[in-house]
């Protein structure tokens, strides 16, 4: 990914169409509710950087916004002016929606909550779909931070994913995932992407626990985890990830959030919400 | 030519960039590999890096949009203008765990993208950190006959 487009829509939590060389040519935002034309010349204001750990995401999106203004609307990453509709975004979502998870993310929080949306995510059971379900989530969780202070927002989505993990399984990507081609060979860009996913899942987690921190709850000590098995993997091997998760990862999950205080978290966000 | 074939003696390396020239280097910027890779201070950032790839097609794609093209540069002959090239497999030697030298990092996380990006991206630096000596002029008139 270029530079520059770190720091465009191709890259923001709020697009889940795209992530790294995985996905469609084509992004939607969330946000704008806009069909993202040329993703990698576009921002706003609300720009999330996904490939980030949370502190970095926030500090960077601080020193965006004071070049990139626009709050309501996609703007050009070149000179900062409003992304006009047809050349650069298009809010005709029709076209996107013939792909699976086009069309859930076209439909994200329009007939539900948004826990709902991510939930049906969830049950398309391929990487694409979790992606976006991740990216979506961190956005998801962040605004329920800065809104109600409420960290256990994400309790079920940490759990989730806290299963996928336990599967213990490479995450399959296949040719119609891939949207350029990356790195020397095909199957070293495969295994990137499955690397790169693996490791989402535990910046996700990390998320959590930074904003439990916040909480004083003790899955604060969550927040590390992704830092922890980069450093003890040391660069990104998928085998070696694979492995870090199973005998190292699990069991940290495990004595952080064994499954009963998992259900007695949810039992307490379902009251709050009855 | 991209992947363990490429040699320093026979083959360019590509950037893409503004058509206007390619984008001067701060040579006294801080040296901070993975600040660079990773694009950290955003808009504006100075660095005393100029990212080229191994591969044209990478670097059509970092020159996507209006006015860019793709510039061809000989790694070779960049000693003899004071510009040190930093070679793939010398980046993704340092960017390991909490990284090494000029990639040392706090974060071993970000350490770890800025490795995943300079292997997907084929990517190659030319440090401009030792031309302190040249004021902004110099060194874009120097970029020029490095980039054409």
């Amino acid at each position: 990914m270029k530079p520059e487009s770190l720091a465009s829509c191709e890259n923001c939590w709020f697009n889940g169409l795209q992530h790294g060389s995985i996905g469609l040519s084509l992004g939607y935002c969330t946000e704008h509710k806009v069909v993202l034309r040329r993703p990698s010349e576009t921002t706003c204001a609300r720009h999330m950087r996904k490939d980030l750990l949370l502190d970095t995401a926030v500090q960077f999106s601080e020193r965006h916004k004071k070049y990139y203004q626009i709050d309501d609307q996609v703007q050009k990453l070149v000179n900062y002016e409003p992304a006009s509709e047809t050349e650069y975004v298009s809010a005709d979502t029709s076209f996107i929606r013939s792909d699976s998870i086009g069309e859930a993310l076209a439909d994200y929080g329009e007939y539900g909550t948004k826990i709902e949306s991510l939930s049906n995510l969830r049950t398309l059971r391929n990487s694409r779909a979790e992606l976006a379900m991740l990216s979506l989530a961190r956005g998801y969780t962040h605004r329920c931070m800065k809104i109600s202070n409420n960290w256990k927002s994400g309790i079920h989505i940490l759990w989730w994913t806290r299963r996928r993990l336990a599967e213990g399984q490479a995450p399959e990507i296949y040719p119609a995932d891939i949207r350029y081609s990356t790195t020397r060979s095909l199957e070293r860009q495969v295994e990137l992407a499955a690397w790169s996913l693996l490791m989402f899942r535990l910046v996700f987690i990390s998320d959590i626990g930074r904003y439990a921190a916040i909480g004083n709850s003790p899955l604060a000590e969550l927040e590390s985890i992704a830092e922890i098995a980069a450093e003890e993997t040391e660069s990104p091997n998928l085998g070696k990830l694979l492995k870090w998760i199973r005998k190292r990862g699990m069991p940290i999950l495990d004595n952080i959030i064994p499954e009963k205080e998992y259900h007695s978290i949810a039992l307490s966000v379902k009251r709050e919400d009855d | 030519m991209t992947g363990n074939t490429w040699k320093v003696k026979t083959h360019p390396l590509f950037r893409g960039d503004k058509n206007s020239g390619v984008s001067t280097p701060v040579p006294s910027a801080d040296r901070s590999i993975v600040r660079h890779i990773l694009f950290l201070e955003g808009q504006g950032r100075e660095t005393p890096y100029l990212s080229t790839s191994e591969s044209p097609d990478v670097a059509r794609r970092f020159a996507s949009g209006l006015e860019t093209k793709v510039y061809t540069s000989a790694p070779a002959s960049w000693a003899a203008k004071g510009v040190k090239h930093r070679p793939r497999t010398e980046l993704l030697g340092l960017l390991k765990g909490k990284g090494k030298g000029d990639a040392a990092w706090k974060k071993a996380y970000e350490v770890s993208k800025a490795a995943q990006y300079v292997e997907e991206s084929l990517e190659h630096l030319a440090d401009f950190s030792s031309r302190t000596d040249l004021d902004a002029a110099a060194l874009q008139e120097l970029t020029s006959k490095l980039f054409f």
